[in-house]
């Protein structure tokens, strides 16, 4: 080995560690760089004929695989989780402060509290003006947290929009990243283009749950939790999303694009192909499927309990109660009741026995007008001890009987004599025993002459509409949160919370109204629709109004907790990856300051070799 | 909409992050010792969220409870100061018509009588008595004055309506008839006969009976109806023989008219007695004169006094759907047909115009003051204690007992021994005591209800704090560790960062 090739490697030497200080230099400069990964630089003999050199061969990221994909997996839980509970907690906030006057159940309760006053002095104007201030309250509360609800559905319809725009973004700079990539040598340049590169895919995650593979070229392929491909070295699809503004109560998804009032998102292949990605449940979690549930799921929810709470309240002020009369037919017993006065979404129930020793068990017969209402929707159904049966009026008397017989099968007879509907049971052969026939109309005059006790306190919407929870062209129910209002000619006219008869005329001292009013809202158990999934219930829950308002509540403020929750496990999770990628990705300065002393000295070392060299070769000279 | 820094750039955010939320942690028990509050919503209330639900709608209820009891012990002690002023006007009245108390006066009413109008007066007052535009005797109908006005009641509305003094006159006639009280003197030779009209009815002296004291004045009676006495003078009675007749009165009073036989040739009023004559014949017709005589002055004394009685019931037990009933007529004094209501409400004064439905009055008016609990604090003008006093202190302010009338001292005594009676309230009447003590159970349930709904009040609320507000020691001392944690934090923070080779090259 000769002296040039001594120098040669020394020469090699100095190279390595001037990249090497490089790399040191790029390190501690990006220490607070966001998206950056520590290099390294490996160095390498190499042996050209007889010369050993130093060569530097890579510049490396220094990451762990693994810990990468788990912190995209965790990214995407987070943004699921943190966007789900800023939402659900700006609902809670609309619920108010626990015990304030602005709280939904302090509201409800100063109602009744006015109706318990009212009920001691009947005629005071004071009194009376004081149940109707409070009612309004409450109907406007209702209203305010149904468009609270509903701007909140909106928000994530819109962060659909923007969601979708980012992803679409997203994967068009993917595209270019990924090419320079497959093109360029693994040199320091193409490793701060991986690292733009997997900027762009942590981004990405927060919107969709991803798992990315990379080829041995560099270029990188991203398919969904689900299994749809995102990108392979292109993007492979493209998102389309219909945003709708202002969405109401009764804006849903649906798969048919008719019956939609809410945008979906669209999924266009290369080819042109598009599927609905909503439908096909793309997205299971990220910023996406959080707002999906949200809008589709858990705000409407949300919506349904407090229109739950608005028909049951005016229902059980309006409906009257028709016990039917016994009626025999041989030795068959049973009820007839008159239907006349009976609207659309009336019912009329019959309570019967399976005998011998059965419980009692109920069906529950609704109104409607037009056959293409029927069947009822699934937020009408009751449970197995409470079936739940539409019946189409608009063929006669004789029309809603065969429907009812169809309906109850083998053990009773229905029949009717004009507009008394008759059901008896099977008498003799004592398969089941027919207990209650009970109709329940909606009164929808305030006062009249033998006029009825009950009256229509809240109604559908300022124009007066009496509400009667019709399913004909949709549900009355949906969204009634939003437009419930207490009845103008009551405002107008405040004597007719007490006088419901005009002839003989109600004293004003009467307290039957007002009884009736208190009792049914804090007395009478009602039967809850199942639809609106309360506490994960999904049994129709029996209970009354005031208990049932403050189940809503705490429902409401147990899913905001949980959400909570959820929400801080899933950031502790992420905090815990995060910092087992930062011990193999972050900077470390001083690490960085001992490799620069060691590869300082080596550069000290290999001038010094460079410099005996060029002594010894003085001597040399010198002889 | 923000997006929370996570992702592989933003691990830098880690640690900042922690000092982020020590703020806010800090900034929230800012907070809670400033409204002393929880939480902001009931979803950072946690599990205890039901409890506080439950409790708040149990304290409004509790309020809303109190609220109303609050309110009716202020009526209910207007009510019953109302009552107890009452009952003094009536035993004031009582006193001043002990008997023998006329004195004749120019105006021909008696100082009593001018006292009792202004009684009448205060007593509609304390009935009308109202809180908040609330009529406390008005039943149901608590927004109508349950009472007309003195003029109106005693003189008719001027357009129609009769008032109590025409109606007192109609009974009068019908009661007293041609001047006998509808009774008819009859008989000759030895006989004697008092007949009542063929038509039988409801008005004048009904003849309950006669007896004669010897033999020598034989009695008949035939209860009826129509019923009849007569005496036969079967021989000469002996002067101090007495004939005894018994009248029913329609105010249900009986008077006993007693004629006593005086020697021939001594004078003496013809109402008490009667002269026994030649013979039996013209004993008989003396005794027929006196027949006449005191049939005469009972129908202008005690029969008018029972007449005013009866008037003024029917007219004070008249309301809205039950008009006061009515002598049908003119002619008034010939009437047969009994009283009726019948079209009275066209023609007559109706003095209560409150409700009046069979329900008991007190349950016109109830106060909820627990969930099972009511308490009836309602009351009627037209409770039957207060139509006695009204119609006692009617009938004395518009009799009228001229000083030059020979029976005005009689009347006046048929007239206040029957008020004085009546308003001992003595029998089945009720009495105004009664409604004073069924006010006051009224008032003591309240009270004791209210004092129980206190001591649950307390407790709950006690408990609501317990769950909703935070003590200052708990969240000073909170705020204590969190301080002493994040400086902590902070220095160690700071003294990291500034340990680093670089200043060591």
């Amino acid at each position: 080995m000769g002296l040039s090739t001594s120098l040669n490697t020394a020469i090699g030497g100095l190279n390595a560690a001037q990249v090497g200080i490089g790399v040191v230099s790029q390190n501690v400069a990006n220490a607070g760089t966001t998206g950056y990964v520590r290099r390294t630089v490996s160095t390498a003999d190499s042996l050209t004929g007889l010369t050993i050199g130093v060569q530097n061969t890579q510049v490396q990221r220094l990451l762990d695989k693994i810990v990468q994909h788990q912190l995209w997996q965790e990214a995407s839980g987070a943004a699921y989780t943190s966007t789900r509970a800023d939402s659900l907690s700006s609902l809670d906030k609309l619920y108010g402060q626990p015990g304030s006057a602005t709280a939904l159940d302090t509201i409800f309760n100063k109602f009744t509290g006015a109706l318990q006053s009212l009920q001691n002095d009947p005629s005071s104007y004071s009194l009376r003006s004081q149940v109707l201030d409070n009612a309004s309250q409450l109907a406007r509360q209702l209203n305010t947290l149904s468009s609270g609800v509903q701007a909140l559905r909106s928000q994530a319809e819109s962060g659909l929009a923007s969601a979708v725009g980012k992803v679409n973004d997203l994967l068009g700079a993917l595209s270019k990243v990924n090419t320079r990539i497959v093109g360029s040598p693994n040199d320091s340049a193409s490793a701060s283009l991986k690292d733009q590169r997997d900027l762009i895919l942590s981004e990405l995650s927060q919107y969709v749950d991803i798992k990315t593979t990379e080829d041995a070229r560099g270029s990188v392929s991203v398919v969904t939790g689900s299994g749809t491909q995102l990108f392979d070295g292109t993007a492979a699809v493209t998102f389309k999303f219909d945003e709708h503004a202002g969405l109401g109560a009764d804006d849903q998804w649906d798969v048919d694009p008719a019956k939609r009032g809410v945008g979906t998102i669209k999924i266009v292949d290369a080819s042109g192909n598009s599927s609905d990605a909503i439908a096909n449940r793309i997205f299971r979690s990220g910023e996406i499927a959080a707002n999906i549930e949200l809008r589709d799921k858990t705000l409407v929810q949300a919506q349904a309990q407090l229109d739950e709470i608005a028909a049951q309240m005016s229902k059980a002020l309006s409906d009257r109660e028709i016990a039917g009369t016994p009626a025999t037919a041989g030795a068959a017993t049973g009820f007839d009741v008159d239907l006349t006065g009976l609207q659309s979404g009336n019912s009329v129930t019959l309570d019967y026995k399976v005998t011998p020793g059965g419980q009692t068990q109920r069906f529950t017969f609704v109104r409607v007008d037009s056959a293409a209402s029927l069947p009822l929707p699934a937020s009408a159904s009751g449970d197995a001890n409470n079936r739940v049966v539409g019946i189409d009026f608009s063929g006669g008397p004789a029309s809603v009987a065969a429907q009812i017989q169809a309906a109850v099968g083998t053990g009773f007879t229905v029949s009717n004599t004009g507009s008394t509907l008759r059901i008896v049971d099977d008498g003799a052969a004592g398969t089941r025993d027919v207990i209650g026939l009970t109709a329940r109309p909606t009164n929808s005059v305030l006062a009249s002459a033998g006029g009825a006790v009950e009256l229509p306190f809240f109604v559908d919407g300022p124009s007066g509409n009496a509400f009667t929870g019709s399913y004909d062209g949709g549900s009355q129910t949906t969204g009634f949160a939003s437009r419930i209002t207490v009845n103008p000619a009551l405002i107008a006219d405040r004597s007719l919370l007490v006088a419901y008869n005009t002839s003989p005329a109600t004293a004003q001292g009467d307290v039957t109204r007002p009884k009736l009013m208190l009792d049914r809202l804090t007395q009478s158990q009602r039967a809850f629709t199942n639809a609106v999934g309360l506490d994960g219930n999904s049994a129709s829950a029996n209970t009354t109004i005031a208990n049932y308002v403050q189940r809503v509540v705490s429902s409401q403020g147990q899913a905001v907790e949980a959400a909570k929750r959820l929400d801080e496990g899933q950031q502790v999770a992420l905090a815990s990856v995060q910092s087992r990628f930062q011990e193999t990705a972050q900077v470390n300065v001083d690490q960085e300051m001992s490799m620069l002393i060691e590869l300082q000295t080596a550069y000290a070392a290999n001038a010094r070799v460079i410099s005996t060299m060029k002594e010894m070769m003085d001597v040399l000279m010198r002889v | 909409m923000t997006i929370t820094a996570y992702g592989t750039g933003a691990y830098r955010a880690a640690k900042p992050n922690e000092f982020v939320s020590t703020r806010a942690q800090f900034d929230d028990l800012q907070r809670q010792l400033d409204t002393k509050q929880r939480s902001t919503s009931y979803g950072d209330l946690g599990i205890d969220r039901r409890v506080s639900l439950d409790l708040n709608s149990k304290v409004s209820q509790i309020d809303s409870w109190l609220g109303g009891i609050d309110l009716a012990n202020v009526n209910l002690k207007l009510q019953t100061s109302s009552v107890e002023n009452f009952t003094k006007l009536t035993s004031e009245t009582r006193n001043d018509t002990r008997s023998n108390s006329y004195v004749p006066s120019a105006s021909g009413r008696s100082s009593p009588q001018v006292l009792a109008e202004e009684k009448f007066k205060q007593t509609l007052d304390l009935l009308n008595v109202s809180v908040n535009g609330r009529y406390l005797f008005s039943g149901k109908t608590s927004d109508t004055q349950p009472t007309a006005g003195f003029d109106e009641i005693v003189n008719g509305d001027g357009a129609g309506k009769a008032g109590l003094k025409q109606l007192i006159d109609e009974r009068r006639q019908a009661d007293l008839g041609s001047g006998l009280g509808r009774l008819t003197v009859g008989g000759a030779g030895t006989t004697a006969t008092i007949f009542e009209e063929a038509t039988v009815h409801p008005y004048g002296f009904k003849i309950a009976g006669i007896t004669g004291s010897s033999a020598a004045l034989a009695t008949t009676f035939n209860p009826g109806p129509p019923a009849d006495v007569s005496a036969n003078v079967a021989s000469q009675p002996a002067p101090g023989d007495t004939v005894r007749i018994m009248l029913n009165l329609p105010d249900g009073t009986q008077e006993q008219v007693v004629l006593t036989a005086r020697a021939p040739g001594t004078t003496g009023s013809d109402a008490d007695s009667f002269e026994i004559g030649a013979d039996v014949n013209a004993t008989a017709a003396n005794l027929r004169n006196s027949m006449n005589a005191a049939l005469g002055q009972e129908a202008k004394t005690t029969l008018s006094a029972a007449s005013s009685q009866v008037a003024a019931q029917d007219f004070f037990a008249g309301s809205l759907n039950n008009p006061p009933k009515r002598v049908p007529g003119p002619p008034f004094d010939t009437a047969t047909l009994p009283p009726t209501n019948a079209g009275a409400a066209a023609t007559t004064v109706i003095w209560y115009r409150g409700d009046d439905g069979a329900d008991p009055a007190r349950s016109t008016s109830t106060v909820q003051v627990d969930q099972g609990q009511t308490v009836g604090t309602g009351a009627r003008a037209n409770e039957e204690a207060f139509r006695v006093g009204l119609a006692q202190f009617a009938i004395m302010a518009v009799e009228n007992f001229p000083a030059g009338d020979t029976n005005s001292q009689a009347r006046y005594e048929a007239m206040t021994s029957r008020v004085s009676e009546k308003l001992g309230f003595g029998g089945a009447t009720q009495k105004p005591a009664e409604i004073i003590t069924e006010l006051g159970s009224a008032q003591s349930a309240l009270s004791s209800a209210k004092e129980r709904h206190q001591n649950t009040k307390d407790y709950l609320t006690t408990t609501l704090a317990g769950v909703e507000n935070v003590t200052t020691e708990e969240v000073a001392t909170q705020i204590l560790s969190l301080q002493t944690q994040l400086q902590a934090s902070y220095q160690v923070t700071s003294m990291l960062s500034k340990l680093s080779l670089t200043n060591y090259l």
